[in-house]
């Protein structure tokens, strides 16, 4: 059975074309990270230390390529979305990599206290293990839908 | 699954086709497929109302129990 959200036509594939957009965007910002950072900084006008630098560096590096899984993982599960057919297997396994993604993150700008210590580290942190909790949650919500659906295509 | 679907029996009784039964109770041969591989998860009873209405017959006709064999310990 295909499902059919009113209104969800233009909105996903809008997001979905938006998640090729940030992909690209990140690569090119990751590529560039150290020149980027270092003018960054000119900009701002702000002197750091050399340890704190590189630790900015690693956690802006790891960062930009979990939130590349990420963004790959939800161009995936909306596209499901867009063949009106999201209730499968493939999109739980999705969102729970979603989920699994966010914690390298979430652990990273955690440790990365030590050499910055800012509150907005540690928020950024916070807020992704508070993410990927949710995710996860949303992930066994999927498979449970999926194991509802499958029966209630079996149901004749 | 032990309950096993004999709808294949009771359309070869009958002398009719799946897809003429398919027609008359309204499912796609599709389901119909499911239905007779044993596939299906449950039945509902307009479902089974219909095919019971279009083979003349009875539930117990098209329903049977087959308790599953235990492994051995």
């Amino acid at each position: 059975m295909k499902l059919q959200l009113p209104g969800q036509k233009n909105l996903s594939h809008i997001v979905e074309v938006m998640c090729t957009v940030f992909q690209v965007m990140g690569v090119i910002l990751v590529g560039s990270l150290p020149w980027t950072l270092n003018n960054y900084l000119l900009f701002k006008n702000s002197y750091v230390s050399g340890n704190v630098y590189y630790s900015m560096l690693i956690l802006l590096f790891l960062s930009g390529i979990c939130a590349f899984c990420i963004l790959g993982q939800s161009k995936k599960i909306l596209r499901n979305i867009n063949k009106k057919d999201p209730f499968t297997l493939d999109t739980a396994n999705r969102i729970k990599y979603i989920s699994y993604w966010c914690l390298p993150i979430a652990f990273a700008y955690l440790a990365a206290i030590y050499f910055i210590p800012s509150a907005f580290v540690l928020l950024v942190g916070l807020t992704f293990l508070f993410l990927s909790a949710c995710i996860f949650i949303i992930a066994r919500l999927f498979y449970q839908a999926v194991s509802y659906k499958q029966e209630n295509d079996l149901t004749i | 699954m032990p309950i096993i679907v004999n709808v294949d029996v009771m359309l070869a009784k009958r002398k009719m086709s799946s897809t003429e039964l398919a027609e008359k109770i309204g499912i796609t041969t599709a389901n119909l497929s499911i239905l007779k591989t044993n596939k299906a998860k449950a039945i509902r009873f307009s479902t089974l109302e219909e095919i019971c209405k279009a083979l003349n017959c009875q539930p117990a006709d098209i329903l049977e129990y087959v308790p599953e064999e235990e492994p051995a310990k």
